[in-house]
């Protein structure tokens, strides 16, 4: 209980401090948010739009009038002209989706792939397997993301027809072409963090294979397949589970580019072009929103962290 | 009206050089000339159409205000999506002219300070509702700011010179002027951002943006999503047949897509993502796809007329704009063919004023100052001397990486005439909002598509007596008042009362040959009259004209019927082979109801 509400103190001055300081940041922008907003008009018009949309008002009220109404479920407005407003969760709804579903198939691969290599590259350590998957994922972390898409979209995309190079197709409609569209926007995301996850497992494995319980188990005449997947891999995948938890910020951070890249309605293209329609509002709660499900997905993993070391748990139990 | 989104679009000269043929290694003459034609389109008119199908049409931009047709400030993307959901009261026809379309006649009193529209009857709109004169006059009052729930901003000035919209019956509408207008029916398309909305959508106040309801080719069904896709889908009850005899549009449904990034666009012209699109990008889209269109695996057209003018606008309310010096020092440094060569692929024509071949008042020759930078070295010289400063000025920009690169090209080229330019790159909002508010003294822009050059009064025309210094924006000092050579019809100044005329020239020879053009109903007069306006631009450089952009249309080769069916006429809605022929400019899109994909 008192974790829990450890944690909800710590999700509130995170939000706080997130939505504070983006908020002055975004005041600080160049750029009328009026002009952005209804295009060409007499000074005395967007004058009197930008009053009646309170942009006038001072940055503080803007910001508690905001905050108030996040925290009341109101994510704010998207302007449409001079008349036309959406909800901002209207527009989160149909991005958040597209995001979250890159991020999961991006993480699907890395596990898929990271896992199997990490662990191969363990038990293969010092071998020139071990130096081909090493030097393998030196080469893709040094590889940005953005030019990986941009060498998959063209090649893989354009020139040989194999993917869509762009779009994006809704799974209800069409489950195959949907992941179709996702391969090469997964793919470029998922590339640098496979060869990190796996060099992270690989030196976590080999000195998980050094300790006595494995010896222990060898002596027992367990096979090998068993021991690294049964009883090696769980304890070294635990800064493994830390990197996952802190790496969901540098993965929101890579979707933006890939999804404008690829032409992804998600999370990242909502944000990308809220900056450059200055649509402040929007921005301000999606970039809150993120933050708050950052915050989560580390509550999630520390959660996760007792059931994968049972010591953890115990430890816990004892305190 | 946009920026110049290749960066900036000045100037130097070869006015006297009319535009001649310039073609690639496609051997596609790609630009603008007066034949007034399109090119790139073969003649299907005796292919019968196949019904069915769906098409992807990519769009160089999203509409971000949405389509509540009053409030928005539609640019080629926004009104090709129109045109899919909506009909005009008149359309633009391939001679010029405007032909009744939603109207069957549009008549004009003896004065022309009356005009009666008949509205054809038989039509509703995607809702059901019926089209008649009462929808029609509160569109026209929506339009003109008089309905209380809309809140335009532009059309206010364009429609300032109409005094009252009456039903006179149920199918006719009298539209009031407070001075005479004969070309008032070119603004009731005005560039095809005049739709005619039903009533639900004019009256639905903060939804107006989203709850397209018209009586277009193609009915809006809630499926968009902003910066993704817009989808529409075939309109069962479209009023519409063609020559033979069958129902239109053809195809069931068009998901448009925004792909503002030029190298997406291309990218998914090659792989076949788009089935057609709008582009004037010459920097990477067009030179991309020619080798495609070489080889036959792609086509493109393109409008060889009627083209948007690129330029420089200056702000002439202050220095060192506010001197005639200074703007023909700025004209004279530029080389066009260098900018061209450097930026454009070579595949853009220097403009002569703000009207392109094909349009009313287009003159090749406008004496615009030519590219000489010994002259434009004695200009800069002669500047000091006058004012006893040296020639400095800023000059704003987008700050895209694209037009950073053309404007540095600018600079050097201001630099090698002794002037000092310096650039300010900027977000698009606040380079416009620099340039509402006269906080700039030069900045990258286009505008003036090629149309009744009556539909550009709003930018120019000043009632305020010239001759009168202004004050800089935020100071009470008052400026020096223009010191470049008075008009015939008096001196020119800097006073502008038209708070769109964003360079704030008040040129009484450009006020009054703008008042003839609207007046007059004689072609002759009103050619003369445009062209007259057209070299006293060139002759006070208000503007420092940049090139014509050219508007193209990439299409793959499964793609038919770009241009649309012809057009009405009074007494028949269905499309004729001896109707007539749908405008051949692609600035304001292209009539979707004709398109069909064969297999």
């Amino acid at each position: 209980m008192r974790a829990a509400l450890r944690r909800i103190l710590q999700l509130a001055v995170v939000l706080l401090c997130v939505s504070f300081f983006s908020f002055g940041l975004l005041s600080l922008a160049p750029g009328d948010p009026v002009v952005a907003i209804v295009g060409f008009a007499a000074p005395s018009q967007l004058k009197a739009i930008g009053h009646q949309l309170h942009f006038d008002r001072p940055f503080l009220v803007q910001y508690w009038d905001w905050l108030t109404g996040f925290l009341h479920g109101n994510l704010g407005h998207q302007y449409f002209g001079p008349t036309g407003e959406q909800n901002v969760s209207t527009a989160l709804g149909h991005a958040l989706p597209v995001s979250l579903q890159l991020m999961a198939y991006a993480m699907i691969l890395t596990i898929l792939i990271a896992i199997p290599l990490g662990v191969l590259a363990a038990y293969k350590s010092g071998t020139v397997i071990d130096k081909i998957i090493n030097t393998t994922a030196f080469g893709s972390i040094a590889m940005p993301d953005f030019a990986l898409a941009l060498v998959l979209s063209y090649w893989v995309g354009v020139k040989l027809h194999w993917l869509p190079s762009q779009g994006y197709e809704y799974p209800t409609h069409d489950f195959v072409s949907h992941l179709q569209h996702m391969a090469l926007p997964a793919l470029s995301l998922a590339v640098g963090q496979i060869a990190g996850y796996m060099r992270l497992l690989r030196s976590d494995m080999v000195a998980t294979l050094q300790e006595d319980f494995i010896l222990m188990a060898k002596a027992k005449g367990i096979t090998n397949r068993r021991i690294l997947w049964r009883h090696a891999l769980r304890p070294s995948s635990l800064t493994l589970l830390t990197v996952a938890g802190l790496n969901v910020g540098a993965l929101i951070g890579g979707t933006v580019v890939i999804e404008i890249i690829f032409q992804l309605p998600g999370m990242g293209l909502l944000l990308y072009t809220a900056i450059t329609e200055r649509q402040f509002v929007m921005l301000q709660s999606l970039v809150a929103v993120i933050a708050v499900g950052y915050v989560i997905v580390n509550v999630l993993i520390d959660t996760l962290y007792t059931i994968l070391d049972p010591r953890l748990r115990h430890a816990r139990a004892i305190a | 009206m946009v920026l110049a989104s290749c960066g900036s679009s000045s100037k130097g000269g070869s006015g006297p050089t009319k535009p001649t043929s310039k073609s690639n290694a496609t051997g596609l003459n790609i630009v603008p000339n007066e034949g007034g034609a399109i090119q790139g389109i073969k003649d299907e008119s005796a292919t019968k159409p196949t019904e069915g199908g769906s098409m992807t049409f990519a769009l160089d931009a999203e509409s971000t205000g949405g389509w509540c047709l009053a409030e928005a400030q539609l640019a080629i993307a926004g009104i090709q999506v129109a045109r899919s959901l909506y009909d005009y009261l008149t359309v633009p026809d391939d001679k010029g002219g405007y032909q009744p379309d939603l109207a069957t006649a549009v008549t004009p009193n003896s004065t022309y300070t009356s005009w009666t529209i008949k509205v054809r009857s038989g039509i509703t709109f995607s809702d059901g509702t019926p089209l008649n004169a009462q929808v029609v006059a509160d569109n026209l009052n929506a339009y003109r700011g008089k309905l209380a729930t809309r809140s335009p901003l532009l059309f206010i000035f364009v429609f300032d010179d109409i005094s009252n919209v009456t039903v006179v019956d149920p199918m006719t509408v009298r539209v009031d002027m407070k001075t005479p207008w004969a070309s008032f029916p070119a603004h009731l398309y005005e560039y095809g951002r005049l739709g005619i909305m039903g009533e639900r959508q004019l009256k639905d106040g903060k939804n107006c943006f989203k709850d397209m309801v018209g009586t277009g080719p193609f009915m809006f069904q809630g499926d968009w999503v902003p910066n993704d896709h817009l989808t529409v889908v075939k309109n069962p009850h479209y009023w519409r047949k063609d020559s033979f005899g069958q129902p239109l549009p053809y195809l069931d449904k068009i998901t448009f897509r925004p792909v503002p990034d030029p190298t997406a666009m291309l990218n998914g012209f090659n792989s076949k993502a788009f089935d057609l699109g709008n582009t004037d990008d010459t920097t990477t889209v067009v030179p991309g796809l020619l080798p495609a269109v070489k080889s036959g695996a792609i086509n493109l057209a393109v409008a060889t007329s009627n083209p948007e003018t690129a330029y420089t606008i200056f702000n002439t309310g202050i220095a060192p704009f506010n001197n005639i010096l200074a703007r023909k020092a700025f004209a004279t440094a530029y080389d066009f063919t260098l900018y061209d060569k450097l930026r454009l692929d070579s595949l853009n024509v220097q403009a002569s004023g703000p009207f392109g071949p094909g349009v009313l008042g287009y003159v090749a020759d406008t004496g615009f100052p030519k590219y000489d930078l010994t002259a434009a070295k004695a200009l800069v010289a002669q500047y000091k001397q006058t004012t006893g400063q040296d020639l400095k000025f800023t000059l704003s920009i987008p700050n895209d990486a694209a037009s950073q690169q053309s404007a540095a090209v600018v600079q050097s080229m201001m630099q090698a005439a002794g002037m000092t330019m310096t650039l300010k790159p900027e977000e698009q909002s606040t380079e416009i909002s620099d340039v509402i508010a006269g906080s700039y003294q030069a900045a990258a822009w286009r505008n003036h598509p090629g149309f009744d050059p009556d539909t550009q009064w709003v930018w120019w025309h000043c009632t305020s007596k010239p001759g009168q210094a202004s004050a800089e924006p935020g100071s009470s000092a008052p400026n020096a008042p223009n010191v470049g050579p008075a008009s015939a019809d008096g001196p020119v100044g800097n006073n502008c009362d038209n708070a769109v005329n964003f360079s704030k020239f008040n040129d009484p020879e450009i006020n009054k040959d703008l008042e003839t053009g609207r007046v007059s109903t004689d072609p002759t007069a009103r050619a003369n009259a445009y062209q007259d306006l057209n070299k006293e631009f060139a002759k006070e450089v208000w503007e420092a004209w940049g090139y014509w952009s050219v508007w193209t249309m990439p299409y793959q080769t499964n793609v038919h019927g770009i241009l649309g069916p012809n057009l009405p006429t009074p007494t028949d809605p269905n499309a004729t082979t001896s109707g007539p022929h749908p405008y051949t400019g692609l600035s304001s899109g292209t009539d979707v109801s004709g398109l069909w994909k064969s297999s």
